[in-house]
């Protein structure tokens, strides 16, 4: 993670300078907070979706989600938690709804991510509804598969078994040191840099 | 009572990940391919009865979802939702949080009218919240308090005067 932060010192810090949400959060922009800690700084969006809509902003800059430390995300979340119970008990909010978009293509328009906590009422003309659909029970099961693998590379786990029953029966003897050699260097692996770099890259617009 | 999260949950259905508190799912009806539900294996009706580090972790693990699902689907980003209460639209009575791989052009659009409000009106809600959000984090530093160091002497106590009215009676 520190990685992207320190490598192109001058392109990270160009937006920094340029970013609202980081004057925002230094408060060299007005902004009428609810909630600030050493981490995050929660303010009212000036243009809600409804009264009271709270944008949680980290204080440090970052572009997108993965860039951003799990300490931080997790701090995050609980505070998310806070701002959700503070809107249905001061406002008389029926419900709240968690928005977070990630990437131009999901609706993010600011170059500094931030969490949505949006206070709702029965009618207020706002929806995140999700529109089921049925996948056929293969589309499922490859889903599964594919996106499994995948996260458990993400949380850095070994990737294991499936794949390696089959060949255990063949290979038992030569295998195992291969294998050893391959799980030890997975963890180390950079998290998908060059990918996470072409999404910033197409936030920013090839700006930064 | 059934839950459907939880049923999911038991039978592992679509299921990526799981640890103790937490289970990563294949949404079973999915709203584009790859949408995903992260759910705290501790039933939980609402997001409030979610406890704070679990909470945490349900929106990390998302993140983690986010990057698998960049990596492998060709997502160009992710939309992380809750729903929190009827009026917000949630469906089943398990709160869960979604992440949605989107791409341009993809029909989705959870895009909102914006309202506009009086600097008065901003003004007021500002204090209402900053007053609820004073406790935020509280409760999770409150916890490692030790409580029960009173509760041994009255047991005590009560074990004493027992035996003395058992001494009692026995005298007749």
């Amino acid at each position: 993670m520190e990685e992207q932060h320190v490598s192109p010192e001058e392109l990270a810090q160009q937006p920094q300078q340029q970013c609202i949400f980081c004057h925002i959060a230094t408060g060299r922009v007005a902004s009428k907070k609810v909630y600030e800690d050493d981490k995050v700084v929660c303010v009212l969006d000036i243009n809600p979706g409804n009264p009271g809509h709270v944008l949680i902003v980290p204080k440090e800059h970052y572009v997108i989600m993965p860039q951003i430390p799990e300490d931080v995300l997790q701090h995050i979340g609980m505070v998310a938690k806070g701002i959700s119970h503070a809107q249905l008990r001061a406002l008389k909010a029926q419900g709240t709804n968690f928005f977070i978009a990630n990437g131009v293509a999901a609706g993010q328009r600011a170059q500094h991510f931030m969490m949505h906590v949006i206070p709702r009422m029965e009618g207020d003309q706002i929806s995140f509804g999700l529109p089921e659909r049925t996948m056929s029970p293969a589309d499922m099961k490859k889903a599964q598969q594919v996106l499994k693998k995948a996260l458990s590379k993400a949380l850095g786990l070994t990737v294991e078994e499936e794949p390696a029953r089959e060949e255990e029966s063949q290979v038992l003897k030569e295998e195992p040191e291969k294998k050893k050699t391959e799980k030890k260097a997975a963890p180390q692996k950079p998290r998908a840099g060059a990918n996470l770099d072409d999404i910033a890259r197409l936030l920013t617009g090839g700006r930064a | 009572m059934s839950c459907f999260v939880c049923d999911l949950v038991k039978e592992k259905k679509g299921l990526l990940f799981e640890d103790e508190q937490i289970a990563v799912l294949l949404a079973p009806k999915p709203t584009v391919p790859g949408h995903v539900l992260l759910a705290p294996k501790q039933h939980a009706a609402i997001l409030e009865q979610i406890p704070d580090v679990v909470m945490g972790k349900l929106l990390d693990k998302a993140n983690k979802v986010s990057i698998a699902v960049f990596e492998t689907l060709g997502a160009e980003g992710t939309n992380i939702i809750a729903h929190n209460g009827v009026a917000a639209g949630q469906a089943v009575n398990h709160a869960v949080l979604n992440v949605l791989p989107r791409r341009e052009n993809d029909g989705l659009n959870f895009a909102w009218q914006t309202k506009q409000l009086s600097e008065e009106e901003m003004s007021t809600i500002e204090l209402q919240l900053k007053d609820e959000t004073k406790n935020i984090g509280a409760v999770e530093k409150e916890k490692p308090k030790p409580k029960e160091l009173p509760k041994p002497k009255e047991i005590k106590e009560e074990e004493e005067i027992n035996y003395l009215l058992k001494q009692l009676k026995r005298i007749p």
